[in-house]
């Protein structure tokens, strides 16, 4: 049962209505601070819902990019009819053949040479030897112009057709391509690729000269067929820039002794960029290691205390009273020494040593020189995408730092007209510190020098950025990084 | 009103008021006219905001001793002549966190001693402590200022 005194501070406190001197109707301020919110305005202000949504849409691409080339029919429709054209007038051919590429057929065997170029790159002799010596016994080498003529192993059938180029593979295991220009440099017959059979095309039947055969089937696009190569980057070093867009905030741990600080999940951008080397250690692991200019950014509100000092007070020939007191103000990047000026009524009187209260809301950013390090596992290889997933550490040295606040001076609750404010001392924040960033991405091989990369990352700090008080801050942050690298 | 109440000065409460705006806003679609009025429900969202609020600034401490903040009681000319709504509210204002919530939530919210137990997840024996305190402090105020 409510006894008198609650009865009386009920009866009191629930009356809601405005009083003649406004004691307890909000400033304008709240309002302002408010409708850029419900208006969604605050465009630094990031949901984690849009993460989430953006992360699934950047998924859904990669998926559909991956998936894209393999859906395209670019081949069957004409090979079937191609096929049955071939069945209505094929002889049949000998047993295991299964390929043939015409004899005007110069431009089209380049072309297809130069899209398996990670096999025809081999053109160091190691590797030559060590593909000669794979060939099968019924494979049959042939050259690429009028100028390059028809070899044969000692262990490789020959067809007699010296015409331009011949393709045959009669083992269903691989093609040997030799060219006289080769010999011509080595003194003996090299070999400039080996490729699966399967990767050859040809658009309409071919019958072999003194052979009476006809090619029955046609084989498989060239990029399927590649599909089951990926490019071989074991050992090389790869060079390259990227640009990280990103989104950082910083939270807090602990308490500090005096005042209050806040640091809300307040995503802010910065732009990174930077330089790097990628080595790859085998065709799963990759060393990465760079340069990068970055930066984190913060929000911040704090509430301190401090003494009123009636030296500095004067009165104004408008009646009103003006001080400047100096008020040392908590960041999430450290202590920041500032001065505020402010009046208020000339008849209130407030006495020296008066605990006057004051909030301060800050906007600092600090830019690092950072090297990271890291290492990236390739999950799933095609051909030319790679799916990877990424994760290292990033050592920061502090380069510089900008700071904006505003301030809020109040005593007893009343609210103070702030007329000057002003930093007198940068904060003191930590000018080393180290991070970690775990993520996954793409490489997109163009050629066997040429790659792209995109990946997501998420930050989070291994070290604080500042120690005050018992408190510390900590970073974290979401990037989106954009790279081309060179491989040699 | 609600959120003066709450807080220990208006910088404070404004802080709280703009958050509880905020949510009164984005939970909008969560208000059934059926089953309360808007003054009611908005007013519950206040309150819950400036719960929120202390709890993110400043963890609500009931372990505080009342003799710690005796010596808080001041004499101010505010509260010389007849006590009104801004006085007392300042009398509120002056008691520790943990005080002035249990005592708002009890007396003016109306809720429960076992229903504020829930909501601050501390037990029933602590809330009426609180309380008794509480109303211990806001007596001892007044009858400072009867005196003087």
């Amino acid at each position: 049962m409510a006894d008198n005194l609650e009865s009386y501070f009920k009866k009191h406190l629930s009356d809601d209505s405005p009083s003649a001197d406004n004691w307890n109707v909000p400033s304008d301020k709240v309002w302002e601070n408010v409708l850029p919110v419900i208006q969604k305005k605050r465009g630094l202000f990031i949901p984690w819902r849009y993460f989430y949504l953006m992360g699934g849409l950047i998924l859904a691409a990669l998926l559909l990019m991956l998936l894209w080339p393999a859906s395209l029919p670019e081949i069957q429709p004409a090979n079937q009819d191609l096929q049955t054209k071939i069945e209505e007038t094929a002889v049949s051919p000998p047993e295991n053949t299964q390929t043939v590429i015409r004899e005007d057929s110069e431009e089209f065997i380049a072309e297809k040479d130069n899209s398996i170029s990670q096999k025809i790159s081999t053109d160091r002799k190691g590797e030559m030897a060590e593909n000669e010596a794979s060939i099968p016994e019924n494979t049959v080498a042939a050259g690429t112009s009028d100028k390059t003529a028809v070899r044969q192993k000692a262990k490789v059938k020959q067809i007699d057709y010296t015409g331009g180029a011949v393709y045959i593979n009669n083992s269903n295991e691989g093609l040997a391509h030799f060219s006289e220009d080769d010999e011509r440099e080595n003194g003996q017959l090299t070999a400039l690729s080996f490729r699966p059979a399967d990767s050859i095309i040809f658009e309409e039947p071919v019958f072999l000269p003194n052979s009476g055969v006809a090619v029955k089937a046609s084989l498989p696009e060239t990029e399927t067929a590649r599909g089951k190569e990926p490019f071989d980057n074991k050992g090389k070093i790869g060079m390259g820039a990227f640009f990280a867009p990103t989104l950082t905030s910083t939270f807090l741990k602990g308490e500090l002794n005096t005042g209050l600080m806040e640091a809300g999940n307040m995503f802010l951008y910065a732009g990174n960029w930077g330089f790097e080397l990628k080595y790859h250690i085998s065709n799963r692991f990759t060393l990465v290691a760079g340069i990068e200019k970055s930066e984190i950014k913060s929000w911040s509100k704090s509430l301190v205390d401090f003494g009123y000092d009636s030296s500095t007070e004067y009165m104004m020939d408008n009646g009103e009273k003006e001080n400047t007191s100096a008020v040392p103000m908590p960041t999430p990047f450290g202590e920041i020494a500032t001065e505020i000026t402010y009046r208020f009524p000339g008849e209130q009187e407030i006495p020296d040593g008066e605990i006057m209260q004051s909030v301060l809301e800050t906007h600092q950013e600090i830019r690092y020189f950072s090297i990271p390090l890291g290492i990236e596992f390739n999950i799933i290889r095609f051909s030319r995408f790679n799916w990877f997933a990424e994760t290292g550490v990033r050592y920061n040295r502090a380069l510089k730092d900008a700071t904006q606040f505003t301030s809020r001076i109040l005593h007893n609750g009343d609210e103070m007209q702030v007329v000057a404010e002003e930093m007198t001392s940068h904060p003191a924040y930590t000018e080393n510190y180290l991070n970690f960033y775990i993520g996954t991405g793409v490489n997109y091989q163009f050629s066997k020098s040429f790659q792209i990369s995109g990946s997501a990352r998420y930050f989070g700090s291994i070290t604080n950025v500042n120690l005050q008080d018992n408190m510390s801050t900590y970073v974290h942050g979401f990037s989106l990084k954009i790279g081309i690298s060179y491989l040699f | 009103m609600i959120c003066l109440r709450y807080a220990h000065n208006k910088a404070v409460a404004e802080d709280m008021l703009q958050e509880g705006l905020i949510s009164v806003f984005k939970d909008l679609r969560q208000f059934d006219p059926g089953k309360a009025a808007f003054s009611a429900w908005s007013n519950k969202v206040m309150v819950n905001a400036a719960l929120q609020h202390l709890r993110k600034w400043k963890k609500l401490s009931f372990d505080q001793q009342l003799e710690d903040y005796e010596n808080q009681l001041v004499n101010n000319d505010d509260v010389m002549g007849s006590l009104g709504t801004k006085e007392l509210m300042k009398f509120v204002q002056r008691l520790p966190d943990g005080y002035r919530v249990v005592f708002n939530l009890y007396v003016i919210e109306g809720y429960k001693h076992k229903e504020i137990a829930a909501i601050l997840s501390i037990s029933e024996s602590t809330s009426k402590t609180q309380l008794l305190k509480a109303k211990k402090m806001l007596r001892n105020q007044l009858e400072t200022v009867l005196e003087y």
